[in-house]
């Protein structure tokens, strides 16, 4: 900051510019040290969900009655629960129904939420309807919209995804109108519109290709919230049911053991932290190469 | 911490300063409670849960209470009178007098009379307003349509009853008018009731026809018919009886209370002291009673008693508060008024941690059902005392053996229909590993559906943990593996009901029966499980039942006799044997010790065999009182009883 007037002015926004914009984006990634950590954690945890039955040392819904609150050991690395399964095969399966979770429900939220707002910017008359009914649904926090859908749809793993899908739709929306009010400006888009090409093909050709780098960024950010969803409607009953090895149950289950035998709760608590954090690094990682200008903005 | 700490030594010393010194014990002040559940009611027609009862006592008393003490390993209860003063038999047993304690008010001002007690009796007993304890506090007194029992015949023209009237037309007398006409008619318009009657009808058959229509038009007038002979002037008296007493319950006089029996009953006086057989104020009854004939509205939410409390403020699921009743009329033995306390707050706390961190930090004084697992740890606090009181409850996971359960396409085979397959699902249950591992040894393996210390008490089990009977069986009745079931919990009811629930689940997962986990609040799931069998969709379902008259007939006859389903009574799985119904009526009318002994443990093996549930185990009763709280007192029946309490 002290040399500012030595160099113009412009010179000093390409130096400042974090990220060179050059070379494929996995080498960028790759200079990027806690998008890589991100991205490890994210594949750690997706190799967990997917070798679960290779890899996961018990079989987690098995009760060991003479072993239960058992505390680490060797023979169990994260201990026992309540009733004497092994914490850490239950964390194990628990990531499969995590990311399945984070996965639909992204996808969910994307499959709706981007027409919705690529409809409501590209044509100017709906755009007011389309946004009320996004502002009504923003007004709301996410995990109350969540809790709503649940109390109509009823408990269950798949309303779950549902549920979360549908409250990030207005994330989408947002998102997507105010990438397609300015590219719909474009002199490519006016170009189309001169050739006589139809709407449908402008959208889904020329301008929802452009918004990819927004939509990659806000779902990898949005898969970390929804598995946080899932674990905070699993630990108020309204999720996945016990037995399943969801965190967010093996979390409320543990609670009440938390005075003295706070390992039953502290590893799925921790499981949910990590992969958490994993998707938020890899998100951020993954926005400062697509596009540097939303840095602090999403 | 040492905010909360200036703050507590702030309000210590406000209540010192508030509470004025009576010798040892204090007066004033207010007792926080903590429960896991909510009360269903305050009304004694219209409740089930022990811990809704333990709040009514404080509001609404019984005729009689019971002291316990245990002799000899089975408990023995000594009546001990309340609203009763006294109390007869005679020589056959079948008549009972009590004779009510004078000068005692409702919370609402009005006196307490024979005529309140007839009422609130007679509530309990109309079929139509389906009390569910009915048939189990109730049963042994009989009700009939007969509602006018007498009537004089004033002149050729009308016929007047004296009789309190409850619904219909308003007032003390029923006057009826006669006219001339073909055949015998009954018209009931506002306070006038006119009947038609051919040249010659007799009063007893006018009266009959008045009584046919007031019981098919759900017309509940009180029978007091007592001085109704010789009323007004008078051509021909003509004073019928048609089928003696209405009911069992009688008032000879205001402070006399009558109950005629068919046949002796020795437990009579330990089902008075039910809180289903709990006095209301009459006055408050017949409000609302005249809102909605025959079983009133609103009395669930608000009732007058004679308890040391009055009921201030109710906000459902969250607390209940109760304000001292100053006319109360008991005295402590230095004759000083009781309560002490000024109020009583029940919460309602149903997360076993959260409520054991309350009692720690003090904002609550004492809270109901401490999980095993905490006693090691609040037994070094030295701010609290556990109290470890016997019970006599018996934790069971029922099963819905009706032959179809219905859904939306008309009903689904229910697999729990099969004896073989109920009995296969008690093998795969390891209840010592849940006794051990959930209940922390503090509990007791099942090995009959009711508790040692219970009269009539055999032992007919356990059934041992043997999963490869389990799936012997299962292979044997045919069903197709995994069997999957349904099973609805309630969640802070009983110690560690979730969790039990959960091993349950995980237990039966081994043997390849996938249960599905309902968790419920107490409350909802009460009403899930009372439904008529042809819209009951549960299987299993988690219960508990404590048998408090100390009796095997109250154990045992509501829970499994085929008269004692839902909607109503506690026969939640639909269980009938023609073997277990004779003996179970046998054993409510034999009166020699020694043969109900015998006739209940015969009808303990048939049940048992039957396996209409799952038998787990045994509670026992586990409360964390603070230090400061002198006098509180936690009945063998899971009741706490807080009028003599004080906060030190």
């Amino acid at each position: 900051m002290t040399n500012r007037t030595l160099a113009p002015l412009t010179e000093k926004i390409t130096e400042e510019t974090p990220v060179p914009r050059r070379g494929t984006p996995w080498r960028r990634l790759r200079k990027s040290p806690s998008a890589m950590l991100g991205l490890a954690i994210v594949l750690l945890f997706m190799g967990a969900g997917l070798l679960a039955e290779w890899i996961a040392p018990y079989d987690p819904l098995r009760p060991d009655f003479g072993r239960a609150r058992e505390g680490p050991s060797s023979d169990s690395l994260l201990g026992r629960d309540e009733l004497g399964r092994d914490i850490l095969s239950r964390i194990i399966y628990g990531a499969r129904i995590s990311l399945w979770i984070g996965f639909i429900a992204v996808a969910i939220g994307v499959a709706l939420g981007v027409p919705l707002g690529a409809i409501s910017g590209y044509y100017g008359r709906l755009d007011i309807f389309v946004q009320r009914l996004v502002d009504i649904m923003l007004a709301f926090p996410g995990l109350l919209l969540a809790i709503v859908l649940i109390s109509i749809l009823g408990v269950g793993l798949s309303n779950v995804m549902i549920a979360i899908g549908v409250a990030s739709i207005p994330t989408y929306a947002r998102l997507v109108r105010s990438s397609v009010l300015s590219l719909r400006e474009m002199d490519y888009v006016s170009a189309a519109k001169a050739l006589g090409m139809g709407d449908g093909r402008i959208i889904f050709r020329h301008i929802l290709p452009n918004c990819l780098a927004p939509i990659i960024v806000q779902s990898t950010l949005q898969i970390a919230t929804a598995i946080l969803f899932a674990a905070g409607l699993g630990f108020l009953g309204l999720g996945a049911k016990p037995p399943m090895p969801e965190w967010g149950v093996m979390l409320s289950t543990g609670r009440d053991y938390l005075r003295d035998w706070p390992h039953i709760s502290t590893f799925p608590g921790l499981a949910i932290m990590l992969s958490v954090l994993g998707f938020n690094l890899l998100g951020d990682g993954l926005r400062d190469i697509f596009d540097p200008r939303l840095r602090g903005k999403l | 911490m040492r905010r909360y700490l200036l703050l507590s030594l702030i309000l210590a010393a406000g209540l010192l300063l508030a509470a004025g010194d009576v010798g040892g014990q204090k007066v004033g002040g207010k007792l926080v409670i903590a429960q896991g559940t909510d009360a269903e009611s305050v009304d004694p027609i219209n409740f089930t849960a022990s811990p809704t009862a333990s709040i009514m006592e404080h509001i609404i008393q019984t005729l009689v209470r019971l002291d316990v003490e245990e002799v000899r390993g089975e408990l023995q209860t000594t009546p001990k009178g309340v609203l009763a003063e006294s109390w007869s038999v005679s020589a056959d047993g079948k008549a009972w007098i009590f004779n009510l304690r004078k000068g005692i008010k409702f919370h609402d001002g009005t006196d307490l009379d024979a005529g309140a007690v007839k009422l609130s009796l007679e509530r309990a007993l109309h079929p139509d307003c389906a009390a569910p304890f009915r048939g189990a506090v109730l049963g042994r007194l009989t009700y009939s349509p007969a509602l006018l029992t007498t009537g004089a015949v004033a002149n050729k023209n009308a016929i007047v009853w004296r009789a309190n009237v409850l619904s219909g037309p308003a007032g003390n007398d029923v006057s009826v008018a006669l006219t001339a006409g073909a055949s015998l008619g009954v018209s009931v318009s506002g306070s006038a009731i006119t009947v038609t009657a051919p040249a010659g009808t007799t009063a007893g058959a006018v009266i009959k026809a008045v009584n046919e229509h007031a019981a098919a038009n759900k017309l509940l007038w009180a029978t007091n018919a007592a001085g109704s002979d010789g009323s007004g002037a008078v051509e021909a008296v003509a004073a019928t009886k048609l089928s003696g007493f209405a009911t069992s319950v009688g008032a000879p006089d205001a402070n006399t209370v009558s109950i005629s029996l068919a046949s002796p009953f020795a437990p009579l006086l330990q089902h008075m002291a039910h809180t289903a057989a709990a006095i209301v104020s009459a006055k408050r009854v017949r409000d609302a009673v005249a809102a909605a004939p025959p079983c009133g509205k609103g009395l669930q939410d608000r009732v007058d008693g004679t308890g040391p409390f009055m009921l201030k403020e109710w906000r459902r699921g969250e607390r209940m508060v109760l304000a001292k009743n100053p006319n109360y009329y008991e005295k402590d033995a230095a004759g000083r008024t009781l309560p002490y306390l000024d109020e009583l707050e029940w919460r309602v706390i149903p997360d076993d941690a959260a409520r054991m961190i309350e009692l720690e930090r003090g904002t609550v004084q004492v809270a109901v059902r401490v999980p095993p697992l905490d006693v090691a740890r609040l037994q070094r606090d030295p701010n609290i005392a556990l109290d470890f009181t016997t019970s006599v409850r018996t934790i069971y996971i029922g099963m819905n053996v009706r032959d179809r359960i219905p859904d939306r396409e008309g009903g689904a085979a229910n697999p729990l229909a099969n004896r073989l397959v109920r009995q296969a699902l008690n093998l795969c249950v390891d209840k010592e590993a849940i006794v051990r591992t959930i209940m922390g040894g503090q509990a007791r393996v099942s090995d009959a559906p009711i508790v040692p210390q219970v009269f009539g008490y055999s032992k007919v089990g356990p059934y041992p943990f043997d999963p490869a009977r389990a799936a012997a069986l299962l292979r044997e009745a045919g069903v197709t593996l995994p069997l999957r079931l349904k099973f609805h919990h309630p969640r802070g009811r009983y110690v560690r009901d979730v969790q039990v629930a959960q091993a349950v689940q995980a237990m039966l997962g081994t043997c390849r029966v996938e249960v599905e986990l309902i968790p419920m609040e107490f409350v909802s799931f009460l009403a899930l499980i009372n439904k008529a069998p042809s819209d009951a969709e549960h299987q299993l379902y988690l219960l508990g039942w404590g048998t408090i008259t100390l009796d095997a007939d109250y154990g045992l006859y509501s829970l499994y006799h085929s008269s004692q389903w839902p909607p109503g009574p506690f026969n939640r799985g639909y269980y009938k044997n023609d073997r277990a119904d004779t003996l179970l009526q046998q054993g409510r009318e034999e009166s020699d010790p020694a043969k109900r002994r015998a006739i209940y443990a015969d009808a303990m093996r048939v049940i048992w065999d039957d396996a209409p549930w799952i038998y787990s185990h045994s509670e026992s009763q586990i409360t964390g009182i603070r230090k400061n709280v002198k006098g509180a007192d936690v009945h063998v029946t899971e009741r706490l009883i807080l009028w003599k309490t004080w906060l030190d």
